[in-house]
C-alpha cells in the first residue's frame, strides 16, 4: 500500500503499538466472541487494561526521556493490539451490517469522512504550529531519542490513533455492505482477503518491520503495499449499487460530496491560506494516520487506518465517477425498474381478480405504467353485439378513447396470425381521427386473443410523439395483452359458471312453481274420460294445461306453451292461469276467450303464448274450440276415418299489437262421437328428436293415435307416450310435454265402449 | 358447444340494399343471442331490410321466433322489413302454426323475399 511512498520514523520508535486483530472477515469467530453481552464485557475490559497499559508505557517514555527499550516496546505493541482490537471487535458488531445498504448510509459516511478530515485540519491547527512545511514537522513535539516531549505530544499521538483508527473502522464496515450488495461467493472472498491483508500489514509493520535490517525493510514494506493495493483493485470494482439508486438520490449524493469538499477546502483556505485541496488532503490524512503522531504511537495501527483510508479513497473516488457517467442514463433506468414492477403488479392482481373491469382497469394501468405508453386503453367485444367497446382507459377518458380510433375497423383488420398492428405515424391512418385532441403520435394495437383463439377485444397504446414504440415495447405490450386475455377468458369462465349456478337454482324454483300451477285434480265428469300429464324439460320451458266445469256444464279446456324458460316462462305462466280462471267462466266462446288473454296477457318484446282453448260439451259431445298459434288438436275417431288435426287459423298471444290477431282468430266446432277422442298436447311431443334429429311429427302422432284408439284416455294417452319413448331411443324431450287426452263415452245412457278388451297386453306402457 | 351460426351476405339491389342472414343449425333459447347480435348489428349499421335464409335451419323453438317478432316492429318503423324465405318443411310448420305467415312475409325462396322488398308489406289475412 501507500506507506511505500510514505517513509516512516519507525527506527526511532520507543512504544509498539498492535492494531485491530484480522477479525472482519472472520466473521463467526466475531460472531461467537461479539454476540454474547458478559463475553462482550470482558473484551471491553481486556481492550480498557490494554489501552491503559500502552498509556502507562508512553507515560514512562515521556517521564525518562527515552524511548521504550526494544522488550517493553513489544509489550507496548501487545497492548495496543489488546485495545484496539478489543474496542475495534465491539464497535464493529456494535455498527451491524446489512444485505441493502441505502442511501442515506452512503451520505452518513460520506459525512463522517468530511467530519473527521475538519477535525484533522482543525487538530492540525490547535496543536501544531502553523506555517511549518509538513517535512519540518516530523520534529516537532518529540526529543531527537524519538521519545514523546510533553504531555502535550502524548495526548495528540492517542487522539490521532484513537480518531483516525475509529472513522476507519467505520469506513469500513459501512463500505463493506456496499461492497458485498448482491454478493457472489468470489466477491466475500475477495473481501475477506482485503481484510486479511490489512491486517497481515498491520501485524507485520507493527512486529516484524522495525527489527528487519534494510534494504530487506523497503522490499517488504513495498511488497506489501502492491499486495494490498492489488487486493484494493479486486475490490473497488464492486460498484453496482450505483445502479440502482434514483436520479433525485445520485444527483443528492453527488452534490453532497461536492458541498463537503468545498467546505473541506474553505476551512482549509481559512486556516492556511497558501493550501489547495491536494494539500489539504494530504496534510490531513498525515495528522490523523501518517503523521508523527499517530505512527509514532503505534506504526502497525497507523498501517492499519492508512490501509482502510486509502481503500476508502479509492473506492470513494470510484463511486463518485460512476456516479457522474450514471446519472444521464439514471432516469431510463427508473423507468424500466418500474415498467418491471408495473408488470409483476400486474401478474399478481390479475391472478386475484374475477371482475372484468377490474381486470380492464389494471391492463390499461399496468401500459401505462410500465412506461410502454403514455396512454393506453382496452376495447373489449361485447358478447351481445359483437362491437368492440372501450371499457378502461388511462391517461385520457374513456369516452375520448372509445372515438379516437376505430376499434371495430382494427378489428376487422386483424391478420390471421392475430399479430399486433404498428402505426408509427398514427394521424396518418384513417381508423385514427384526430380532432379529438387526444395525443396520438404512434399507436399500437394488440389484440387479446383467448385459448380458443377468439379475439376477446383489443388492448390500444399511444404515444404522443410519433415513432415512439421500440421492438421491447411492443414485446411488453404483448406480454401484458397474453396474460390480460388470459384473465379474461378465466374471468368469462367463472361469470358464466356463477350465472350457470344462478340459472339452476333459478330453474328449479320455476319447476316447482310450475308444478304447483298445474292441476293437482282434473275436474270429475259423467261420460267424459280425461287424462293429462305435463312433464316438465330439463330446463323448465312454460307448458300450462288446465281444465274447468263452466256454470252452464261445459268442459273448458285449456293447453299453452309459453316462449322461453326459466324463471319468466314460469311467470306467464301463473299469469296464463290467471287469465283461465278468471276470464273463461265470463266468456261463451273460445276465440272471445283467446281473445280476452291477448289483450290481458302483459308480454314481454318477443315473448308470445301459443294456447288452445276447447270448450266441451258432455252432452251433445260437441267441441267448440280456438287455436291462438299453438299446435292443432287432434281428434281421434272411436271408428271409421284416420284420425284428423283440427286447425282453425289463430296467431300466437302477444305476438301482434296491431289488428291482424282479432282478424286471423278462427273458431271451429268438432262433433265427437261417443268412444272418440281429442288429443291436446304441446310442441314437446312433436318437436323431440331421436338420435339420428329426425323429428317425432304430426304423421306419426296420427298414426300412433291411430293404432291406439278405442281406448280410455289414460291409456290412449300412455300408448302415445309410449310411441315416443320407442321413437326417441333414450333421447330427452326437445321441450316440456304436455299431452291431454279427452274421451267421451257418448250421451247419458250410451254404453261405454269396452275399451279394455282392445288393449294389445304387450303394449309398453312404462314411460 | 353451439351447432348454430349466422352468416351474412349483402344482396345490393338496384334500389336498395337487403342484408342477407344465412341461419344454420339449431336456434333455440341458448343460440337466440346470437340471432340477436346479428339484428343489433344491422340496425346499427343503418341496414333495416333484413332476410333470413332458412335453407341450413333445422330447428327453431319459441325464444328462437321471439327474436324476429322484437325487431319486426323496429325495423318496420325505420322503412324497413324483416322476410323469411327457404325454411325447412318442419321449420316452416312451426313459424305456420304460430301464424307468422300473417305478421311477415315467408317465402319459398330467397329470390322471391328479394323482390317482395320492393313491395310495401301488405297483411294477407
Amino acid at each position: 500500500m501507500s506507506s511505500a511512498t510514505q517513509p516512516r520514523h519507525r527506527t526511532v520508535r520507543s512504544g509498539a503499538g498492535m492494531n485491530s486483530p484480522g477479525s472482519f472477515g472472520l466473521d463467526r469467530a466475531l460472531v461467537a466472541v461479539v454476540r454474547r453481552p458478559r463475553r462482550r464485557l470482558v473484551l471491553l475490559l481486556v481492550a480498557g487494561f490494554g489501552l491503559a497499559l500502552a498509556l502507562a508505557l508512553q507515560t514512562t517514555a515521556l517521564l525518562s526521556g527515552r524511548p521504550l527499550p526494544m522488550l517493553l516496546d513489544l509489550l507496548h505493541g501487545l497492548a495496543v493490539l489488546a485495545g484496539f482490537g478489543g474496542v475495534g471487535l465491539v464497535a464493529t458488531h456494535a455498527m451491524g451490517r446489512t444485505s441493502e445498504p441505502r442511501p442515506h448510509t452512503l451520505w452518513a459516511l460520506v459525512l463522517v469522512v468530511a467530519v473527521a478530515f475538519v477535525f484533522g485540519i482543525l487538530l492540525e491547527w490547535m496543536l501544531v504550529p502553523g506555517g511549518i512545511p509538513p517535512d519540518e514537522r516530523a520534529g516537532f513535539g518529540f526529543l531527537k531519542n524519538g521519545a514523546p516531549a510533553s504531555p502535550r505530544t502524548l495526548l495528540l499521538m492517542l487522539v490521532a490513533s484513537l480518531v483516525g483508527f475509529v472513522v476507519a473502522l467505520f469506513v469500513l464496515v459501512r463500505l463493506r455492505d456496499f461492497v458485498l450488495w448482491r454478493r457472489t461467493p468470489l466477491a466475500a472472498r475477495f473481501w475477506r482477503w482485503l481484510v486479511a491483508g490489512l491486517v497481515v500489514n498491520a501485524l507485520a509493520t507493527e512486529f516484524v518491520l522495525p527489527y528487519v535490517a534494510e534494504p530487506w525493510q523497503t522490499y517488504l514494506d513495498t511488497g506489501m503495499g502492491i499486495v494490498v493495493a492489488a487486493l484494493i483493485g479486486l475490490n473497488v470494482v464492486r460498484l453496482s449499487w450505483i445502479v440502482y439508486l434514483t436520479f433525485r438520490e445520485k444527483l443528492f449524493t453527488l452534490i453532497t460530496v461536492l458541498a463537503l469538499v468545498a467546505v473541506i477546502v474553505a476551512i482549509n483556505v481559512k486556516i492556511a491560506p497558501s493550501a489547495d485541496a491536494a494539500d489539504t488532503v494530504q496534510r490531513t490524512f498525515n495528522t490523523l494516520v501518517s503523521g508523527p503522531f499517530a505512527e509514532r504511537f503505534s506504526p502497525g495501527l497507523a498501517a492499519f487506518t492508512k490501509g482502510i483510508l486509502a481503500f476508502g479513497m479509492i473506492y470513494g473516488l470510484a463511486a463518485f465517477l460512476l456516479l457522474v457517467f450514471h446519472l444521464p442514463t439514471s432516469t431510463d433506468f427508473e423507468r424500466r425498474e418500474g415498467g418491471r414492477m408495473a408488470f409483476t403488479e400486474f401478474s399478481r392482481l390479475i391472478g386475484q381478480a374475477f371482475n372484468t373491469q377490474q381486470l380492464a382497469d389494471a391492463i390499461v394501468e399496468a401500459s401505462v405504467k410500465g412506461g410502454v405508453a403514455d396512454r393506453a386503453w382496452l376495447a373489449l367485444v361485447d358478447e351481445t353485439t359483437l362491437a368492440p367497446v372501450v371499457v378502461a382507459a388511462e391517461n385520457v377518458p374513456v369516452e375520448d378513447a372509445a372515438k379516437v380510433v376505430d376499434a371495430s375497423a382494427f378489428l376487422a383488420d386483424l391478420s390471421p396470425e392475430r399479430l399486433p398492428v404498428q402505426l408509427d405515424e398514427a394521424l396518418a391512418d384513417l381508423r385514427v381521427r384526430h380532432r379529438l385532441g387526444v395525443p396520438v403520435g404512434s399507436l399500437l394495437a394488440v389484440p387479446l386473443v383467448a385459448r380458443e383463439g377468439d379475439v376477446l377485444g383489443m388492448l390500444f397504446a399511444a404515444r404522443t410523439e410519433p415513432f415512439g414504440f421500440a421492438s421491447d415495447d411492443r414485446k411488453a405490450l404483448q406480454g401484458v395483452a397474453a396474460q390480460a386475455a388470459l384473465a379474461l377468458d378465466h374471468a368469462r369462465l367463472f361469470k358464466s359458471r356463477v350465472e350457470k349456478e344462478r340459472l339452476e337454482r333459478e330453474l328449479d324454483i320455476a319447476r316447482s312453481v310450475q308444478q304447483r300451477l298445474l292441476p293437482q285434480q282434473l275436474p270429475q265428469l259423467p261420460r267424459v274420460d280425461l287424462y293429462a300429464s305435463s312433464v316438465p324439460a330439463l330446463e323448465v320451458g312454460g307448458d300450462y294445461y288446465d281444465a274447468l266445469v263452466l256454470d252452464d256444464g261445459r268442459l273448458g279446456l285449456i293447453v299453452a306453451d309459453v316462449s322461453g324458460k326459466g324463471t319468466s316462462a314460469a311467470f306467464y305462466m301463473a299469469e296464463m292461469k290467471g287469465v283461465f280462471r278468471a276470464v273463461a267462466r265470463d266468456t261463451a266462446s273460445p276465440s272471445a276467450f283467446l281473445r280476452r288473454a291477448h289483450r290481458a296477457l302483459t308480454l314481454a318484446p318477443g315473448t308470445f303464448v301459443s294456447a288452445l282453448y276447447a270448450l266441451f260439451d258432455p252432452e251433445s259431445g260437441t267441441v267448440t274450440l280456438a287455436r291462438a298459434g299453438h299446435c292443432p288438436a287432434l281428434h281421434v275417431h272411436e271408428a271409421g276415418g284416420p284420425p284428423v288435426l283440427v286447425r282453425p287459423s289463430g296467431l300466437g298471444l302477444g305476438l301482434d299489437h296491431g289488428g291482424a290477431f282479432d282478424r286471423v282468430l278462427r273458431e271451429t266446432t268438432v262433433a265427437l262421437g261417443p268412444g272418440d277422442a281429442l288429443v291436446l298436447y304441446t310442441d314437446g311431443l312433436v318437436e323431440s328428436r331421436n338420435p339420428e334429429g329426425e323429428e317425432y311429427g304430426y304423421e306419426r302422432l296420427v298414426e300412433a293415435a291411430s293404432c291406439h284408439r278405442c281406448q280410455d284416455a289414460s291409456r290412449l294417452h300412455r300408448a302415445i307416450l309410449g310411441d315416443l319413448h320407442d321413437f326417441l331411443r333414450g333421447e330427452p324431450y326437445a321441450d316440456d310435454l304436455t299431452l291431454l287426452v279427452l274421451v267421451w263415452l257418448g250421451p247419458v245412457g250410451h254404453n261405454a265402449p269396452p275399451s279394455a278388451t282392445f288393449v294389445p297386453s304387450d303394449l309398453p306402457l312404462t314411460l | 358447444m353451439s351447432n348454430f351460426s349466422v352468416g351474412f351476405r349483402t344482396h345490393v339491389a338496384p334500389e336498395r340494399e337487403v342484408r342477407v342472414f344465412d341461419l344454420t343449425g339449431e336456434l333455440d333459447a341458448h343460440t337466440a343471442a346470437e340471432l340477436e347480435a346479428a339484428f343489433q348489428k344491422a340496425l346499427a349499421d343503418g341496414s333495416y331490410n333484413l332476410l333470413i335464409n332458412g335453407t341450413g335451419l333445422v330447428y327453431i323453438s319459441s325464444a328462437g321466433l321471439g327474436v324476429f317478432m322484437a325487431y319486426l316492429e323496429d325495423v318496420r318503423e325505420r322503412g324497413g322489413d324483416i322476410k323469411i324465405a327457404a325454411l325447412q318443411p318442419n321449420v316452416f310448420t312451426v313459424f305456420d302454426l304460430l301464424g307468422f305467415p300473417f305478421l311477415l312475409h315467408i317465402t319459398e325462396t330467397e329470390d322471391e323475399a328479394l323482390e317482395r322488398f320492393a313491395l310495401p308489406y301488405e297483411p294477407e289475412a
